[in-house]
């Protein structure tokens, strides 16, 4: 038996003893039930899976509020129309479709909230409270979030540090309940919006401009996502949405790529990573992407 | 004991989930730099290795904290270059720092490693303890 092997071994038979205890003492009105040995297996299970996933790598998602802080920073000015309608929020009856969407409205979240649209990012935030509970988020997670954001609607600092705290609550909450499927999906939701917002506020293709170098960029959280959701194609939700991934990978694919060997050097007494690959856009890679994006975010707000 | 016995409801890993925020990687935080979503506190067990694989933006000063349990510290840290997995930093080097500070020209994609060492921890708690690891990471843009 292996250290690791025996370490569970003694936790399980802790967790035993507890559930044992806690049938005694709480569940007089079951008196002589056994205690559940499939609740046991679970709890064993449930660290094993867990011991497994630290294990492995973690693919780390992206956050929807610092990919548009990231981009809209650079000089990209607010453009109206682009966001989709709170009201459509009701609409979505499937729970495929209302993670997707609850990933895009917190997108227009942070989007509403960069721009100071504090009337506008609290219907949003309302309309992620309201997705979010349907897709199994504690409504404990988003009432504060709600309460301080309507305390504190004329701050929009406030408002923009609201917004990323829905998405870091959301992931908390969703990591620790094994509902990783959905966070996946709602992170392709998000990662789609953010492409969209970005492509729709550019009309044409300039060289040189830096947007178009972040836009390559967003190629580096692409990966971590696809990654993840491979892992987790068991789920028919999940399942469904790779290929919404690997078509957007398909144009990341076709950019030319500049790259130098990563090292590290020294730089006024700083540690400096140098080097690395560059995904170059060019004129014809831009509409495809802004076209093939526009084509998934239609598929997924449309009613 | 009631702690033990909401562990399967609440999930194992959600004791550890905000260990960043609250560990002493608050010790680290710098008035200058913005906290960066990709900061995590997991669950780890000696002789564990934890691998993340984080976005790196370019033209970014980025500050990478671990903290963890006080008998459970060393703790070790690698960052690896996730395509060529060339060992960038190692912080063996440095007598186990538990922070380091970095530069990033271009975006990557960067992979850190952690493991905590448990030094001065006995063999009874490192037999029956997942201590938490929290990696903690500020950014700004260079040159600010």
């Amino acid at each position: 038996m292996s250290a690791m092997e025996y370490k569970l071994l003694r936790i399980f038979v802790f967790l035993v003893i507890v559930h044992v205890l806690s049938a005694c003492k709480f569940e007089k009105q079951r008196e002589g039930e056994a205690v559940s040995a499939s609740k046991i297996d679970s709890s064993l299970e449930s660290l094993q899976e867990e011991l497994n996933i630290l294990e492995d790598v973690l693919y780390l998602y992206p956050i929807p509020g610092e990919i548009i802080e990231g981009f809209f920073d650079a000089e990209l000015e607010y453009k109206s129309g682009l966001v989709n309608s709170v009201e459509k929020k009701d609409s979505y009856l499937e729970s495929r479709s209302q993670a997707l969407n609850l990933g895009i409205y917190i997108t227009d979240l942070a989007y509403s909230a960069k721009f100071g649209l504090t009337g506008e990012a609290l219907g949003y935030l309302e309309a992620v409270y309201s997705l979010g509970t349907r897709v199994g988020v504690s409504t404990e997670v988003f009432q504060s979030l709600l309460d301080r954001a309507k305390e504190n609607i004329s701050d929009s600092d406030s408002i923009v540090h609201i917004s990323n705290e829905a998405f870091y609550q959301m992931i908390f909450f969703l990591e620790n309940s094994n509902k990783e499927n959905t966070l996946a999906v709602i992170s392709v939701g998000a990662y789609i919006e953010s492409l969209y917002l970005v492509l729709e506020t550019k009309e044409l293709f300039i060289e040189d401009d830096p947007v178009f170098t972040q836009i390559g960029d967003m190629k580096y959280p692409l990966d971590n996502l696809l990654d993840r959701a491979k892992k987790l194609e068991g789920d028919k939700n999940v399942a469904s949405i790779i290929s919404y991934l690997i078509s957007i990978h398909e144009i990341f694919d076709k950019l030319v790529v500049d790259e130098t060997e990563t090292a590290v050097s020294k730089k006024e007494g700083k540690l400096v990573i140098n080097g690395g690959s560059t995904f170059n856009l060019n004129a014809e890679n831009f509409m495809e992407m802004k076209s093939a994006i526009r084509s998934i975010r239609a598929e997924i707000t449309t009613i | 004991m009631l702690l033990v016995m909401a562990l399967p409801v609440l999930g194992y890993g959600q004791f550890c989930a905000d260990f960043h925020k609250v560990g002493s990687c608050r010790t680290d935080l710098v008035p200058s730099y913005r906290y960066y979503s990709q900061s995590r506190g997991d669950m780890i067990g000696v002789g564990y290795t934890i691998k993340y694989n984080v976005v790196f933006y370019g033209d970014k000063d980025y500050i990478v904290s671990f903290c963890t349990l006080k008998n459970f510290y060393p703790v070790h840290f690698k960052i690896v270059d996730e395509i060529s997995e060339k060992v960038l930093y190692d912080n063996k080097e440095d007598d186990y720092i538990e922070s380091i500070g970095f530069g990033v020209e271009k975006t990557k994609m960067i992979l850190i490693e952690v493991e905590v060492l448990a030094h001065k921890a006995s063999d009874k708690e490192i037999e029956e303890y997942y201590p938490c690891i929290g990696m903690l990471i500020q950014f700004k843009e260079s040159g600010r």
